[in-house]
């Protein structure tokens, strides 16, 4: 039993060490190079390297060339079995004016080895709340959105695409 | 120092102590083998000068020697310089009447005055639009467009072509602009435009009849190439016309028309 406990033990100090010696900023890089090659470029950002998780700061996202987003604060922690992305004052290019909103206040994106084939995240802005579910096993998309009374009265075109259930909130599905 | 051996304190501390050494040759592996920089965006410059809008009498009282040619014939004639080399520093006058400030890239600050019928280095000058002229030799037209500065040499031969470019000047209202800027939604529903395979410009596929975008004199088919001397080759251009149309005065739009280009002016009021 001691045997047991010690070896749990190391075991649980070599994978707090190993997070803690990761090389999180290269790794970063290296994620970055991915998205490239998905025209999406992350910019002009500050990364700073916590003992366990990431910090960036004042990012400006690109699509297709095109200054998409600035983002003044982004946290990625990566521990394996627990892993968010939290994003706070995401400011979208004005091209995007007439569909939404341009303030979001913040994301937090959470994968945990507890519920392994589901992706959840959240958001909150100038357009409502909402609440994303994403399925892995069968790759389907749900959104659930509380809109704003700003989003209502300006955005309408966009709540379209949604299907409005009888409480008012408006729903979206989309298998991949 | 049998006791010592013995010592699980000790014995604990060292397996602790090599598996911080394994986690951390295993970072320093991970480190060595990952980029040690990351992605960050770099604009491509569209070397073309904008669009520019001279004003003859500030020209006039600029500092730089200007040579009046009297209107004789063939005074600077030169078979050995290309039109290439030339440039069109300003413009006064429309048709067949006016004049036009041109210098040669070498000489940049040694403006010539060239009226209608006169001829500068082989060339004659024939007619005056609104942002360009047109020369002649060996019975081939050449038109000659404004430039903003000396500095974008590589693209200058895009604005050096045979004629085949006709213009159109129209009035746009600024509130349409305006309105359109603020709501896009309602430009995609008077018009429909599709990125060239090629990268050269954006066909456009329909135009609503009696819409703004008909009166605008855009037809369907109509491949738009360039605004305000701009490259429209990408997504990324046309966006960067969309931004800034709100503070234009003037736009200069160029669409292939059956293959000949055709020049749109809008003043914006």
């Amino acid at each position: 039993m001691v045997k047991v406990a010690k070896f749990l033990g190391y075991t649980l100090f070599f994978i707090i060490a190993l997070f803690y010696f990761t090389p999180k900023a290269s790794l970063y890089y290296k994620a970055e190079l991915e998205l490239k090659k998905n025209k999406v470029i992350l910019s002009d950002e500050s990364v700073i390297e916590k003992p366990f998780y990431l910090e960036l700061e004042h990012t400006t996202v690109y699509f297709n060339a095109i200054q998409s987003a600035t983002v003044a604060w982004i946290e990625v922690e990566f521990l394996g079995v627990y892993n968010t992305v939290k994003v706070k004052d995401i400011e979208l290019s004005s091209v995007v004016a007439s569909f939404i909103p341009l303030h979001i206040k913040e994301v937090e994106v959470k994968y945990t080895i507890l519920d392994p084939f589901h992706v959840i995240a959240y958001a909150e802005g100038d357009f409502g709340v909402l609440n994303a579910n994403f399925s892995i096993d069968n790759r389907v998309l749900q959104l659930h959105l509380e809109a704003s009374k700003k989003m209502q009265r300006e955005h309408r075109s966009t709540l379209r695409q949604f299907h409005k259930d009888a409480t008012g909130e408006y729903n979206y599905e989309k298998t991949f | 120092m049998k006791k010592l051996s013995k010592n699980t304190l000790l014995k604990t501390f060292l397996v602790l102590l090599v598996l911080l050494l394994i986690t951390k040759t295993l970072s320093l592996a991970l480190w060595w083998y990952l980029p040690s920089d990351g992605v960050n965006f770099k604009e491509k410059k569209n070397y073309n000068s904008k669009y520019v809008r001279v004003d003859f009498k500030n020209m006039i009282s600029s500092p730089s020697t200007q040579k009046v040619v009297t209107p004789k014939k063939e005074i600077l004639t030169s078979d050995g310089i290309s039109i290439t080399n030339m440039l069109l520093k300003g413009l006064y006058g429309q048709g067949e009447s006016g004049f036009a400030i041109v210098a040669l890239k070498s000489t940049v600050q040694n403006t010539v005055l060239v009226s209608i019928g006169d001829i500068f280095e082989g060339y004659k000058l024939k007619e005056i639009r609104r942002t360009s002229v047109i020369f002649t030799k060996y019975a081939k037209e050449y038109v000659l467009n404004m430039k903003q500065d000396v500095q974008t040499k590589k693209k200058n031969i895009n604005y050096v072509k045979p004629v085949n470019t006709s213009s159109d000047f129209k009035n746009v209202s600024r509130n349409d602009i305006q309105l359109y800027a603020k709501n896009p939604d309602k430009i995609w529903k008077d018009i429909s435009i599709v990125p060239m395979k090629n990268h050269q410009g954006f066909k456009i596929t329909r135009v609503r009849r009696g819409s703004k975008m008909d009166a605008l004199g855009l037809h369907k088919g109509d491949i738009m190439i360039r605004a305000n001397n701009a490259d429209l080759k990408s997504y990324k251009d046309a966006i960067n016309l969309y931004k800034h149309i709100n503070t234009m005065d003037v736009l200069e739009l160029v669409v292939l028309r059956n293959n000949q280009e055709k020049e749109f002016i809008y003043e914006i009021n």
